[in-house]
């Protein structure tokens, strides 16, 4: 009868020990990880360290309170030498050079609504000195044609001898055609048509005086 | 009736009860845990809502209840744009709010008369949107879709079904709910010349509701 009393206060103490240490146990658990989890954001919670991290892409969400539609490319236009127009001359540097070294030519001419150079070749060309260089080069010059998205005044200067900028081109007379859309950008692009000359040897927005 | 005599030498302890109890403990603290945190921490949470702003996008389509649907993509800005100078011609002598009025009503009309296809036309006009899309791989093209409420959202389900046919996943859509009545009585109708994200310019249709 003792031995049997004995018996059972020894599995009694054993059971109290094996339910409290399950929980303890659990106790421990649930505070290691809240203290763990302390800091982290709320969505993180329930990641495991090795998940894969993603995000979602939000796609654009549709208005309520209208509606855009995205219309076509407004494409710029530039004002330039028209090479597809018929009877384009283009000047050769070298053979300036070898007319005349020390030519210095000033030309003074309308851009008209369709893109053609217009000037008077008595009135318009400066050469003092250098008349005959002035005649070939006008002679080319007056061939040059341009996309018709500017008019007005366009001046040259050729300086043969400068070793900066040989060729200046004043183009502070031009203002855009009228008819042209505003929203269309008109920009300038390559104003001259000359073999042999490096485009560092050009000021195309420069200060040409007679 | 024999009644079993209490005896103290055989009291021991009920562990089947006290580990029911401690597991309902610890769901308890496991619920407990994160209720009593979400309040705090789900303002940090980022979840897209409706904007009260214009949708953007390249494509519109209306699914209209008579079988048909409406459609307008870039294509339709020339049309407004004529519209728009054929109206101020005619109608100039109008006072602003007139001309607006007028241009409006013009455009609604042109753009439903020539923009509005037969539901038959919808795959081979999806399919045009989808072999253009797979031309260009990095551009986006966003479709605006649009359901009344009297037809069936099977038809949206359609459209989506299509659309998500691009090859390179380029062609995203997003649904709204209204009509085509919704567009006509809109506030005004206008071209706009903007520059995108890119630095392009482009002249885009703005309908304010």
């Amino acid at each position: 009868m003792n031995l049997n009393y004995a018996q059972q206060k020894k599995s009694s103490y054993l059971q109290w020990f094996i339910g409290g240490g399950i929980t303890l146990a659990i106790i421990s658990v649930l505070v290691i990880r809240t203290l763990m989890m302390q800091g982290l954001p709320y969505d993180e919670m329930f990641l495991s360290s090795y998940a894969l991290v993603d995000s979602l892409e939000i796609p654009p969400r549709p208005g309520i309170a209208g509606i855009i539609i995205t219309g076509p490319k407004i494409e710029p236009v530039y004002f330039k030498i028209d090479v597809q127009r018929a009877g384009l001359r283009k000047l050769d540097w070298d053979e300036i050079v070898a007319w005349d070294r020390t030519a210095d030519v000033k030309i003074r001419a309308t851009i008209t609504d369709d893109g053609s150079l217009v000037f008077d070749e008595v009135t318009d060309v400066y050469c003092p000195g250098h008349t005959s260089a002035g005649r070939i080069i006008a002679s080319v010059v007056k061939t040059w044609a341009y996309t018709p998205y500017k008019t007005g005044t366009i001046r040259f200067w050729f300086n043969v001898a400068s070793t900066g900028q040989k060729l200046t081109i004043d183009v502070r007379g031009l203002k855009r055609k009228p008819g042209i859309p505003g929203k269309i950008d008109v920009f300038n692009g390559l104003l001259y048509y000359i073999d042999g000359l490096s485009r560092r040897d050009v000021n195309s927005n420069g200060i040409v005086r007679f | 009736m024999a009644f079993k005599p209490w005896n103290s030498n055989k009291r021991k302890m009920q562990l089947v009860s006290l580990i029911d109890m401690v597991f309902i403990l610890l769901v308890f603290f496991l619920v407990t845990i994160f209720i009593v945190r979400e309040p705090r921490e789900e303002m940090r949470l980022a979840v897209p809502t409706p904007e009260n702003k214009p949708g953007r996008a390249q494509i519109l389509i209306q699914l209209l209840p008579s079988d048909e649907f409406f459609m307008i993509d870039e294509s339709a800005m020339p049309v407004v744009e004529s519209v728009f100078r054929d109206v101020e011609n005619r109608f100039g002598y109008l006072s602003v709010q007139n001309l607006q009025q007028k241009k409006k009503e013009v455009v609604f009309r042109v753009l439903t008369e020539r923009f509005t296809y037969p539901a038959e036309q919808l795959s081979h006009k999806i399919q045009q949107l989808l072999n253009k899309a797979n031309r260009s791989p990095n551009e986006k093209y966003f479709v605006l879709i649009r359901c009344p409420d009297e037809v069936p959202y099977a038809r949206v389900i359609e459209v989506i079904e299509k659309l998500s046919q691009a090859q390179y996943n380029n062609v995203i859509y997003g649904c709204v709910g209204g009509s085509l009545e919704q567009i006509r009585n809109c506030k005004q109708i206008r071209i706009v010349t903007e520059i995108d994200e890119k630095g392009i310019k482009r002249d885009n249709l703005w309908i304010t509701f």
